[in-house]
């Protein structure tokens, strides 16, 4: 697989603030990556990075553009949602097609038409006349019906309930996503994105702090529910994190022998919420 | 279409499903036009029935001097439709690079491939082309309708409308307004381009840094030099679109004021005066100037990123 985005010491300062500290990393082509961290970590700094949308120190190759040069002729094989909610009110369904097809080459209207066809838009009807769900269903439309190689989410469902939430990532999986277009997925609601992830990556305080693929962190990461009596092994084993269940201990595991901690009691995958709550809490300890 | 043309068109396009108010603000004024027309007709009529008009009297009036009462006429009556012009364009170029900021949807605007140099030259484009095009559109409309409800009232009072209709006449105002309209988007190119600078610069107030920074330039200079030449060259500027309009060319606000010139109320522009007119360095230092600003302008919207 060939690598899509090349990042090597990325870095950029807000004043005295540090939102990306020399990050290095690589994604590959055909990869849905999720992007997690909490708020001020420096994900949207990096997206923007990619996008060409704001100035960087280091080097970042977007498959072989430099964004900060060529951001227009980057955006031809990059789409990219910064919010669903930036549809300008006044323009009109029939009018957003119509000028996405202009300016951009990629576009195929009636994959767009075959989309709006499944939702309850009218051509003639108003960004400011539809609904938040409905202005979602158009982006993801328009967005659908480009060929790119690349798709950026930054916070795409922030602000939706939940059905609508869950018929973003659906749709975008079905119909939008083949095995080799990249996905690169920033948000909150990890539990909704988890299951459709092929790579994870953290940040924190503009570092990146995991960056591996869905199996790896099958393989590194474990979660067992351990019997008091047990404990004191569990704690040999240095856990990552470890919090009281009903009675028991449920620990935490990075790295650690499948086989090992069997002995131990019940072993789990953990989800990625899990994974990041230990993170970040042994970052702050 | 050139496919290569066609993302400039769509930019293009946009900006008029924005901007509605281009094109009704325009409407609305021809339709004040055709019922001043419908009045006047009825005054005709009503004149003709009632033994008020002397018609032998109108009808040499009409003869003798019809083609400059019909040139004057259209000149002076797109006067009306040329205020909302540049009205409309000043609050459009105020507005059109901060708006999208404000509502956020320059996030959909930036994740096409269009550069920030073409979508700025797009509504640079709309101020000084689009928006006159749209005017002189619906004015020429307009003046049609209107021709035919004044050949329609003299046909009614009995008078044969044809021998004042100098068709020349009618296309030669129109062909010089086409051309005044050229002039005017160049010579307040300075005005847009600055208008335009501050709304890519404003976070939120575009108004506030169109208004005050020249005024605080003003005030300096006052305080510093004790002159107004910036005052003075602003006024100035503004003062030459009524130049323009009565075709003299060179003459300042404090001539204006003076009244050293007679009143001559047919003095209007001509082909010949809005030539003249482009010939000014004033006219070209201008452009320079706006063509500076929108060059400040396209560099902002390049590398202002506060979303």
């Amino acid at each position: 697989m060939s690598v899509l985005v090349k990042a090597r010491g990325l870095g950029k300062s807000y004043g005295s603030l540090r939102a990306l500290d020399n990050v290095d990393f690589d994604i590959e082509e055909g990869c849905i990556v999720g992007l997690i961290g909490p708020n001020g970590a420096g994900k949207t700094t990096a997206l923007k990075a990619i996008l060409g949308l704001t100035e960087f120190e280091g080097e970042l190759d977007v498959f072989g553009h430099d964004p900060r040069i060529s951001r227009h002729r980057l955006l031809n094989d990059v789409s990219f949602i910064a919010d669903v909610a930036v549809l300008p009110r006044w323009l009109k369904v029939s009018n957003a097609v119509e000028f996405v097809e202009a300016v951009h080459p990629r576009f195929n209207r009636e994959r767009a038409m075959h989309f709006l066809e499944r939702t309850k838009i009218r051509q003639r009807s108003k960004v400011g006349e539809l609904s938040k769900g409905m202005v979602t269903q158009l982006h993801l439309a328009l967005i659908m019906a480009i060929d790119a190689k690349l798709l950026v989410l930054d916070e795409p469902t922030l602000g939706l309930d939940i059905l609508y939430r869950k018929e973003f990532y659906t749709t975008l999986l079905n119909d939008y996503f083949d095995g080799k277009r990249t996905i690169i997925v920033t948000t909150h609601q990890v539990e909704e994105i988890e299951k459709i992830l092929t790579h994870l990556m953290f940040i924190n305080n503009g570092r990146v702090t995991l960056n591996l693929s869905m199996e790896e962190v099958a393989e590194q990461y474990a979660e067992v529910l351990v019997n008091p009596d047990k404990a004191a092994v569990a704690q040999t084993l240095k856990p990552l994190y470890e919090r009281d269940v009903f009675g028991k201990k449920l620990y935490l595991f990075e790295g650690v022998e499948r086989d090992k901690l069997a002995e131990l009691g019940e072993l789990h995958t953990p989800s990625v919420a899990d994974i990041f709550v230990a993170k970040m809490k042994g970052a702050a300890q | 279409m050139n496919t290569a043309m066609k993302p400039y068109v769509a930019l293009g396009k946009r900006e008029i499903w924005e901007h509605r108010s281009f094109w009704i603000v325009q409407f609305v004024i021809g339709c004040i036009s055709v019922l001043l027309s419908l009045l006047a007709a009825g005054a005709l009529i009503y004149g003709r029935y009632y033994g008020y008009l002397d018609i032998p009297g109108y009808i040499e009036r009409l003869g003798t001097n019809g083609a400059e009462i019909i040139r004057s006429f259209i000149i002076g009556s797109a006067t009306l439709f040329n205020v909302a012009l540049v009205a409309l364009v000043c609050l459009y170029s105020i507005d059109t690079l901060n708006a999208d900021r404000r509502d956020r949807s320059v996030l959909f605007w930036r994740s096409l491939p269009v550069s920030d140099t073409a979508t700025v030259l797009s509504k640079l484009f709309t101020a000084m082309v689009t928006a006159p095009a749209i005017m002189l559109a619906f004015f020429i409309a307009f003046q049609i309708v209107n021709g035919v409800v004044m050949v329609i009232a003299n046909a009614a009072i009995g008078v044969n409308p044809f021998p004042m209709m100098h068709p020349l006449a009618v296309l030669l105002a129109f062909i010089t307004l086409a051309w005044a309209l050229i002039a005017q988007s160049l010579w307040l190119m300075p005005f847009y381009g600055w208008f335009m600078l501050c709304s890519a610069w404003a976070k939120r107030n575009a108004w506030g840094w169109v208004i005050l920074v020249p005024l605080g330039a003003m005030l300096l200079e006052v305080i510093v030099f004790q002159t107004g030449y910036f005052a003075r060259m602003i006024g100035r500027h503004i003062a030459g679109l009524v130049n323009l309009m009565v075709g003299r060319n060179g003459i300042t606000i404090h001539d204006m004021a003076s009244a050293a010139a007679p009143a001559n109320d047919s003095h209007l522009m001509t082909l010949e005066s809005v030539s003249l007119f482009m010939l000014q360095p004033e006219m070209w230092i201008g452009v320079a100037i706006g063509a500076v600003f929108i060059g400040g302008a396209i560099w902002l919207r390049r590398h202002r990123f506060e979303f």
